[in-house]
């Protein structure tokens, strides 16, 4: 039986921001001393929003975005949000928590 | 695109070491291509032109136009890819030259005319001589000099000159020919006694024939001997003087003579077509060393003068050989222009770099891509096959300014990004600072490069001058646009640490001083744009002021004369009047050095010149020795001297400059008029009233006529009595008369090494009035004179006929001094339609250097709005947005707004080269517009509020905007300074970039922010 060890219970905040503030963002997030690690990857966004919108994006019918994930405790989750909100890419970011039922990894076999 | 500078980013960061190996691979390989490329002074402008020369002894200039010149033109204008056919027919030459368009092999050229002659040659007069000429380029002609001896006649020195210098330089690699002009060249002449071959029974025929006979060496077949061949031959030339006199000769009643006992024996002179003086001192002996088409002129002029080195201890001791023209003196001068030329702009770039960034490391790192983008320059003109000259240089030295733009924003965008504390890696830093000005920093250069592409399809001699200049800037901009995304960001990871970023004191200043200067603009927005647009205008009106040119002469530093007698003049008397004319000038011009001049043909017959046509070559004294240092205070004081001699026509010209005239359009000057017509003596009229009203125009200088008329000739005909009493007929009659003028060629003996003419040549004086006196001994011994045989005629005729694709002309040439040339042309224009109307089948052309004016100007016009148009399209590429992309194009119009005004003050006038600076304007111009705006466009989609992301942006944009615009100009600003070959065709384009950057500066930095903000106000409020 492979053994797993468990985390305590954190939220996941996913970011999601425009492709051309995904490097500004990432950089932002890095200097964020309570943020271990992130993934990050390319995603396409579809908006009623029209103005939100380049034309070539209308033309395509979505948006080039980069969206963020990251595992924290809720405490530090609003760390994160509240340095967010100061940042000039605050206006064009959009935020989810939810909440993480479980989460781990496996210890190599020697470990255990 | 993001992903792929990404990629490469990284790769470069990551990969550190392998950038810094290719970099010095790149500096390696390039100094390498430095050391190999050849060098010139300037590019090789000759057209790909094919000349026939053909020689047909007896025929007057209308003969030869008629028999040879007009068949030659009807085979020749059917050969395809052909632009233009001219001709020149002259007493006994035919001298055609087929012009092809740009880019057509020279060797399909030349076989194309080949066939073409051969296939008519059938049709054209017997006894004609030449054909196609050697190939040459106005380049060809490296070095000159005389052969120099106070004890060794004119003989003797040409022998030298021929039998051992000449074959020495002939061996050199990269050597066509050796010219030979001037002396005497040797015959063994037999000179008959009348009286003597009477009573032997002979004519002159029957001596000539025999002579040729006995005279010759014959191969007769080949025996076997055993198992080898040998070959049998039968001899008979002779090799002494003394074998020739003891030739033996049958007369008619079958007794044997010994030719001393008919003739005489001696060596003679040959018949002279030209001739050389020097220093007004006496003749002398000159050899032109004429390069191979594409050879590497330093390699070869070095290779020659260590021949000649090697040489001298073989020649006679008093024997001197004076070179006084040295194309390498013209290459060192212009490679050395260039050369201190670029080394000042380098270091101002580097002292304005230190200067701004406060940084001496920093400004080092941007500096270190001068050296490798020009060694990458060197490699990248190395693989296109072009030549290091003035133009090519040029375009070096053009570009250093623009070299730093890309890795200036570079390096400074970094040193910013370092110098905000941030706990992330330095390396990554880098990454972001780079990213974020790559794409701004490609479209900007490529901008730059669409910006020169107009120039790429320049023609003719603008085109061969420019196409060099925009290559290499194009090849210097790629170079350095690479090695600011790749060395660049390797070299800062190793060199710049995070550091509070200290602008200098004096920086910090300009800063507040812009902000409120700016604050006052946005202020009162509308006034200002106002101003600016009243400023357009106001250039506008000086624009139509301006004087309109082809291109400054390029100085090669000596002057030559080409001088024009009148038609009839003797060779004695020509070269009487040059040593006269050659005195003068050195007594009243102590600046010249020495002199030389050489009139008539050259041996080769590359230059087949009248008697009366004299090229006169005037080598100067270093400028440090003469009394004023300019070169036309000089040419007015030889003005003044030669017109001293009456009937003497003259023009200026230079070694180059006369060839690529000569070459281009077979006239030489500013404005060169041709009135086309069928009737000669109609066309000599008009030309010389056009003359007449064009030099009463102010500007007007050295006007002349190509002289056409007044050739004199001795017509001689057969009576219709003497061919019935006498066996005479005309062949037999033109012998007579040769064997006691020009002598008839009898074979070769053999002088050692060398062939030595036989020339049967009667001697006694002949004159005008003599000439019907002259003896003739008939067949049957009959002797008589040539009055009682034929008449004697004295006609006049032209000297030369001159045609263009089939149609005769009259040309009219003049310079133009102290005023524009096209402003020149149009009032004479009006004037010639006033004064002069033509008869009907004639009509009048201006060429010259207006022609070339004209083209240029037409296909600049053409060809910029639409390099405009691809600007646009790349800047629609950057910012996705057309009014973006229009509002970063309205930079140019008041860009150039400056660079209008510099020339208007200066006082220069709108050329090719100004217009070449026109368009480095608009490149700068649109690159400043593209990193202002890029800014701004990041902060907008960061979310920064308008109004504070255009002052904020606009202030952050000020270092690197005027960073670059003060490397653009210190940059040129050496070419306003140096003198020297080259430095009057850069110094309109300095003059364009420098004041333009003044004007362009300004409305980046004032108009740019208000602009973005008053269009991003109207597409909110459209919202």
């Amino acid at each position: 039986m492979v053994n797993a060890q468990q985390q305590s219970p954190q939220v996941m905040l996913t970011l999601i921001v425009p492709q051309s503030l995904a490097d500004a963002c990432a950089d932002v997030l890095m200097q964020i001393p309570v943020v271990q690690g992130f993934t990050q990857d390319a995603v396409l966004g579809f908006s009623r929003r029209p103005s939100a919108m380049s034309t070539a994006e209308q033309v395509a019918g979505r948006q080039a975005n980069s969206r963020f994930q990251l595992l924290l405790g809720e405490d530090e989750a609003q760390i994160v949000l509240a340095n967010l909100a100061q940042q000039q890419l605050s206006g064009r970011l959009h935020y989810e928590l939810s909440a993480v039922l479980a989460h781990g990894h496996y210890l190599p076999a020697e470990v255990r | 695109m993001n992903a792929m500078l990404t990629g490469l980013l990284t790769a470069v960061l990551t990969q550190r070491w392998v950038v810094l190996a290719f970099a010095a691979l790149l500096a390696v390989a390039g100094g390498r291509a430095w050391l190999q490329l050849p060098i010139d002074a300037f590019p090789d402008i000759s057209p790909t032109q094919v000349k026939i020369i053909l020689k047909a002894p007896g025929m007057t200039a209308e003969e030869v136009e008629r028999l040879v010149t007009r068949p030659l033109e009807l085979a020749l204008q059917g050969i395809p890819q052909q632009r233009l056919l001219r001709s020149t027919s002259k007493y006994a030459i035919a001298d055609l030259t087929v012009d092809f368009v740009e880019g057509t092999p020279i060797d399909w050229a030349r076989q194309q005319v080949i066939n073409r002659l051969s296939e008519t040659r059938a049709e054209l007069p017997g006894g004609l001589e030449g054909g196609v000429a050697p190939m040459s380029t106005p380049l060809s002609d490296v070095l000159m000099f005389t052969v120099d001896s106070p004890t060794l006649d004119l003989r003797e020195r040409r022998q030298i000159l021929q039998r051992q210098i000449r074959p020495a330089l002939r061996g050199v690699p990269g050597v066509a020919d050796v010219n030979l002009l001037g002396g005497d060249a040797l015959v063994l002449n037999i000179a008959p006694d009348l009286l003597a071959l009477q009573s032997a029974g002979l004519t002159l025929e029957e001596l000539a024939r025999q002579i040729e006979q006995q005279n010759q060496n014959q191969g007769a077949g080949r025996l076997d001997l055993g198992t080898e061949a040998i070959t049998v031959r039968i001899e008979g030339q002779r090799q002494q003087t003394e074998a020739v006199e003891a030739l033996s000769v049958r007369g008619s009643n079958g007794q044997r003579y010994r030719l001393t006992e008919l003739a005489s024996v001696s060596i003679d002179r040959q018949e002279r077509y030209g001739a050389v003086t020097h220093n007004g001192q006496g003749e002398a002996v000159q050899g032109l060393v004429i390069a191979l088409r594409g050879t590497n002129t330093g390699e070869l002029i070095r290779a020659v003068q260590q021949q000649l080195q090697t040489l001298q201890p073989m020649l006679p001791a008093d024997v001197h050989i004076n070179v006084f023209y040295n194309r390498q003196q013209l290459i060192d001068t212009a490679v050395g222009t260039v050369e201190e030329a670029l080394g000042l702009a380098v270091l101002f770039v580097v002292l304005v770099l230190v200067l701004f960034l406060g940084n001496v490391r920093a400004a080092l790192l941007v500096a270190v891509n001068l050296p490798l983008a020009a060694l990458a320059t060197f490699l990248l003109m190395r693989y296109a096959g072009m030549s290091a000259n003035l133009m090519s240089l040029g375009g070096l030295v053009i570009a250093i300014g623009m070299l730093v733009d890309s890795s200036v924003v570079v390096v400074e965008n970094t040193l910013d990004r370092l110098a905000t504390p941030r706990p992330l890696p330095k390396l990554h830093i880098i990454l972001q600072a780079v990213k974020e000005v790559s794409l701004p920093v490609i479209s900007g250069t490529l901008i730059v490069v669409i910006v020169f592409l107009p120039l790429l399809t320049l023609d003719g001699l603008e085109g061969k001058l420019f196409i060099p200049v925009a290559l290499t800037i194009v090849f210097a901009l790629l170079s350095s646009l690479v090695l600011s995304l790749t060395l660049l960001p390797a070299l800062c990871g190793w060199l710049l640490h995070p550091a509070a970023e200290q602008h200098p004191h004096w920086f910090s200043l300009l800063q507040r001083g812009y902000a409120a200067m700016l604050e006052r603009v946005l202020a009162h927005w509308r006034r200002f744009v106002v101003s600016l647009v009243l400023l357009f205008a106001l250039s506008l009106l000086a624009f139509s002021q301006l004087g309109r040119t082809f291109m400054p002469t390029l100085d090669e530093g000596d002057i030559m004369l080409q001088i024009e007698k009148i038609p009839t003049i003797s060779l004695d008397a020509s070269i009487a009047l040059d040593q006269r004319i050659e005195a003068e000038l050195l007594a009243k011009v102590p600046e010249i050095e020495q002199i030389v001049a050489r009139t008539g043909s050259d041996e080769i017959g590359m230059d087949p010149m009248g008697l009366n046509e004299t090229d006169l070559f005037m080598q100067l004294k270093p400028v440090r020795q003469w009394r004023q240092p300019d070169k036309a205070v000089l040419e007015a004081e030889i003005r003044q001297v030669l017109q001293q001699f009456p009937g003497v026509n003259f023009g200026f010209t230079q070694p180059i400059d006369m060839r690529v005239s000569e070459m281009l359009t077979g006239a030489r000057g500013d404005v060169a008029i041709k009135i086309f017509g069928p009737d000669l003596a109609v066309l000599a009229d008009l030309a010389a009233k056009t003359a007449a009203i064009v030099s009463q125009e102010a500007g007007a200088v050295d006007t002349q006529t190509a002289v056409t008329a007044g050739s004199k000739l001795l017509n001689i005909r057969l009576n219709d009595a003497a061919t019935d009493l006498y066996s005479i007929d005309s062949a037999k009659l033109a012998q007579q008369v040769r064997s006691s003028l020009a002598g008839i060629e009898v074979g070769q003996m053999m002088d050692g090494e060398w062939p030595l003419p036989l020339l049967l040549r009667q001697r006694h004086e002949v004159s005008t009035e003599t000439l019907a006196q002259l003896p003739l001994l008939l067949d049957g011994g009959v002797q008589t004179t040539l009055g009682t045989v034929a008449e004697i005629k004295r006609i006049d005729g032209p000297v030369a006929i001159s045609r263009e694709n089939g149609s005769r002309f009259a040309l009219v040439r003049t310079n133009v001094a102290g005023r524009d040339l096209v402003g020149f042309v149009g009032a004479i224009e009006q004037q010639l339609a006033a004064k002069l109307p033509l008869p009907a089948g004639y009509r009048l052309v201006f060429g010259g250097q207006f022609e070339n004016q004209q083209r240029a100007a037409g296909r600049l016009l053409l060809v910029v709005p639409l390099s405009l148009g691809l600007i646009f399209l790349l800047l629609l590429a950057t910012f996705r947005d057309s009014k973006k992309a229009l509002l970063v194009l309205s930079n140019i119009p008041f860009a150039l707004t400056g660079g209008i005004f510099g020339l208007f003050i200066s006082g220069e006038y709108l050329s090719v080269p100004a217009s070449v600076g026109f368009i480095a304007l608009m490149g700068v111009a649109v690159l400043n517009g593209v990193v202002m705006i890029s800014h701004f466009e990041d902060q907008w989609r960061a979310g920064m509020p308008l109004g504070h992301l255009v002052r904020a942006g606009a202030l952050r944009r000020l270092r690197p905007v005027l960073m670059t615009a003060a490397t653009a100009l210190l940059g040129l600003l050496p070419l306003l300074f140096v003198s020297g070959p080259g430095s009057e065709l850069q110094r309109p384009l300095a003059v364009v970039v420098i004041s333009g950057l003044f004007s362009a500066t300004v409305v980046t930095l004032f108009l740019m922010p208000g602009a973005y903000q008053w269009l991003m106000h109207n597409n909110k409020a459209r919202k």
